[in-house]
């Protein structure tokens, strides 16, 4: 560099004292002596101030406390030393009171469901998948194979039938499953299957040894096939646009959810517990 | 170092509880949520976008906390926050299309005095946009700069990029932004 030369990209490293001591004496010079130079200094000092004065954001109330609590719940995790003791004692509760306490009762919501998987499949035609759709938020391809028992998200069912996106919501997570023509929803839902929720019409099948109910849910126009099947602590809920054939020869395809660790299943419980008796008992894991 | 400069606004106590030993993963959600967001926020240029890369953020720290080493957590974070928005950027080949309007009357009719311009220049949702306006690569270098505070030596080690790159990036998102802002 020569004291004759505009200065150029040096302007900004010369701000932020990027320039080596030599370097910024030969810039400062020319600075000075320099018209073109000292407005555009001016200027690209003004565009530094103005991001640098930008604020902090704030995230939407709430937020990063949802994320903390879905991420910990449905991610994988490992109980540390305080987890580890709080959930000894909560083995040393459930056994003291000898009450088994079962998973939460989950009731599909059949409908929903159908319309929240006509909306991803008419988007999945036109190959535009979105990063939220009525509550569920896509999940990131990274995660895709993260995710802790009882879920599970193959990447194809049946052999035909490959994975091309998961959706989490609140109460579901939803994987999208698509031959090339046919698109399939698997929804999955921690629980126990409440078969008083369902639909009065449909008919339960005997499939791979599960009961499973079928029927359909009608979406504007379009009729959708539904399976309702619990397996291990799961529920899963099948939505296709397809006949109940195709439905139920996935649903059979579906694999046994992971089962919980010892510890996991203790912490499980003992928020069931606090749930069902009202004392708001959560165990972080780490 | 120079990227401690404007870490000291975010999140201190944090900073001292954790100085000498490798936070969990709830407290780095709780303690830095806030300065992540930020940074995602101005990465991204929209609430929805940046809750997400928060959250890719926050899944990738999960896996990655075993390598953790203490020292700058918002260094590192910012170094996760920025290669997952690249690599998103990367992926879906997304750039933001701004819609031209249908009238181009409008826009002069609408067209501010130069004391108006110089006034909105530094309000900050001119500001944001016109950030958001730069090119990727040139956003993410500005933002690690002058929101996060690297050096240039550390922006060219979370890009993988030479500091010759590093310079030239920030100085061309700068005009970028003079241009737009005057």
């Amino acid at each position: 560099v020569t004291a004759d030369e505009h200065l150029e990209w040096r302007i900004s490293a010369l701000l932020d004292g990027e320039l080596g001591v030599t370097e910024e004496i030969v810039a400062r010079k020319h600075l000075e002596g320099c018209d073109a130079c000292q407005q555009e200094f001016a200027e690209v000092m003004a565009a530094r101030s103005f991001v640098r004065g930008l604020g902090d954001v704030e995230p939407p109330q709430g937020f990063l406390d949802r994320i903390a609590t879905t991420s910990a719940s449905r991610f994988p995790s490992r109980l540390g030393l305080v987890g580890l003791v709080a959930v000894a004692a909560a083995w040393v509760l459930i056994l003291a009171i000898g009450v088994g306490i079962g998973l939460p009762d989950v009731s599909p919501p059949v409908d929903e469901f159908a319309e929240q998987h006509l909306a991803l499949a008419e988007a999945s035609q036109a190959d535009e998948l979105p990063a939220r759709s009525d509550g569920f938020r896509r999940v990131p391809s990274a995660a895709l194979d993260d995710f802790a028992a009882p879920y599970s998200v193959p990447s194809s069912i049946d052999a035909a039938y490959d994975r091309l996106a998961a959706y989490d919501s609140d109460d579901a997570l939803q994987v999208l499953y698509s031959d090339g023509e046919t698109e399939v929803s698997v929804f999955q839902q921690e629980g126990s299957l409440d078969w008083r929720a369902l639909p009065s019409t449909g008919s339960r099948v005997e499939l791979g040894g599960s009961e499973a109910w079928v029927g359909r849910a009608t979406v504007g126009d379009v009729e959708q096939t539904v399976l309702v099947m619990g397996k291990g602590d799961l529920v899963y809920t099948v939505v296709t646009s397809a006949p109940s054939d195709l439905a139920t020869s996935l649903a059979e395809d579906l694999p046994d959810p992971p089962e919980y660790s010892v510890t996991e299943r203790a912490r499980k419980n003992f928020e069931e517990l606090g749930r069902r008796f009202g004392f708001g008992a959560t165990l972080a894991p780490d | 170092m120079k990227g401690e400069r404007r870490f000291r606004r975010w999140a201190t106590d944090a900073r001292e509880a954790h100085a000498d030993r490798v936070p969990t993963w709830e407290e780095i959600a709780h303690d830095y949520g806030r300065f992540l967001y930020t940074v995602c926020y101005r990465l991204t240029g929209n609430d929805d976008e940046a809750q997400d890369l928060v959250q890719e953020v926050l899944l990738r720290v999960r896996r990655g906390l075993a390598t953790y080493q203490p020292g700058s957590m918002e260094g590192w974070l910012s170094r996760i926050a920025t290669n997952a928005f690249l690599d998103d950027v990367r992926r879906q080949k997304r750039r933001p299309v701004e819609a031209l309007p249908d009238d181009p009357e409008r826009v002069l009719e609408g067209a501010p005095s130069a004391d108006e311009a110089l006034d909105n220049a530094s309000l900050p949702d001119h500001v944001q946009q016109a950030l958001r306006e730069l090119p990727d690569d040139y956003r993410a270098a500005v933002v690690l700069c002058d929101v996060v505070g690297f050096s240039y030596q550390e922006i060219a080690e979370s890009l993988d990029v030479p500091v010759g790159t590093v310079r030239s990036r920030i100085h061309r998102g700068r005009s970028l932004l003079k241009e737009s802002l005057s």
